[in-house]
């Protein structure tokens, strides 16, 4: 019998154009605010949790969590935005 | 904070750094009560974000990138700060001249590494689901993680197959990624991953998971069906549909042993 895990992300796979994604993003990234890039890029690429961002820096847990999701709420807006771009094509099973 | 705020809080949340069970139940229940769907768009935006760090013709320095946006970092919270300096930031990141045989340097050169193999290799029909990807690349940082190149053997079917495993003992979590190992049929056969452990005869492997291929690239997450202590060398073997209990170990087509 196949993995049920595995059968069961297969039949939700979705797609996308990762490295036309990642271009994007790199765009994105550039136009946030300098706050909420370094929070991100702190959290997203170093892989430290919101606790210690928090300490590095020196800030309320509860500003690292608003950087970081209105950072998100940015990037997935201009993901969005571009045509052809940040769309999530759904395969048929 | 109103449940619309909450709710997106939760959806960033998720993205970079995954949530509790009670989390997890809390977004749920919020969910049901504003009668709104659950989307998974800052999951991909923070996994897009990942790759675009890493992305060469972009981040040629990704390190003096680090650097940059650290002091960036430093600069912009100096009214917050209470003693922040540059050097607690830094403390976690290599330097651009530290040795590259750190455990972090090494992490991070890994993750390019990798991020940049997938990007080449990757083709308009050749896609792999994002988040399989993200995973794979946030465990790629994890302290403690081996990532070995399989080793072709000279069965048929293994051809021309090269990719790698990755590997946690310490989570319990890995990928394989493979590049032309051949799409199955699954009604005739299918792959079987087997994970030898140090504390375990050699006859006996742990069961790895067994799995379909389907396109020219693949990650298939490792889903070991009881814990391993010390993996020493992970193996795929060509079965017969729904996997075997023990292999017979006619078809061995790819290892990558741990050093």
């Amino acid at each position: 019998m196949v993995d049920e895990e595995f059968a069961a992300n297969d039949e939700s796979l979705r797609h996308v154009d990762i490295r036309d994604e990642a271009e994007l993003a790199q765009q994105a990234l550039d136009r946030l605010r300098p706050e909420q890039k370094s929070v991100l890029v702190l959290s997203v690429h170093d892989g430290l949790s919101h606790q210690q961002i928090a300490d590095h820096l020196s800030l309320p847990l509860g500003t690292v969590k608003s950087h970081i999701r209105r950072g998100l709420e940015r990037v997935t807006e201009m993901l969005r935005a571009s045509p052809g771009l940040g769309q999530v094509e759904e395969v048929a099973s | 904070v109103t449940s619309e705020t909450r709710i997106r809080d939760l959806w960033a949340d998720r993205a970079v750094q995954g949530l509790t069970i009670d989390e997890a139940d809390e977004l749920g229940a919020l969910l049901e009560q504003n009668n709104e769907l659950d989307t998974d768009e800052f999951d991909i935006s923070a996994a897009a974000i990942a790759l675009a760090l890493t992305e060469p013709d972009m981040q040629p320095l990704p390190e003096a990138l680090h650097v940059k946006l650290e002091r960036d970092a430093v600069a912009y919270f100096t009214p917050y700060a209470s003693g922040a300096s540059a050097t607690s930031i830094g403390a976690s990141r290599p330097s651009p001249t530290a040795n590259r045989t750190s455990p972090a340097a090494l992490a991070g050169w890994l993750l390019a590494a990798a991020s940049l193999l997938f990007i080449l290799l990757s083709r308009p029909e050749n896609t792999v689901p994002l988040d399989t990807v993200a995973r794979r690349g946030r465990l790629l940082v994890e302290p403690q993680v081996v990532r070995i190149d399989w080793s072709a053997t000279e069965d048929p079917v293994a051809a021309g197959v090269s990719g790698d495993v990755v590997w946690s003992d310490e989570l319990q979590e890995g990928y394989m990624r493979f590049e032309n190992l051949t799409v199955n049929d699954p009604g005739v056969n299918q792959y079987q991953l087997w994970i030898f452990d140090a504390d375990r005869p050699a006859e006996h492997p742990v069961d790895g998971g067994v799995f379909d291929v389907t396109s020219r690239e693949t990650i298939v997450p490792i889903a070991a069906k009881i814990p391993v202590s010390q993996a020493t060398l992970f193996a795929v073997t060509l079965e017969r549909p729904g996997g075997v209990v023990v292999s017979g170990r006619e078809h061995i087509l790819v290892t990558a042993a741990v050093e």
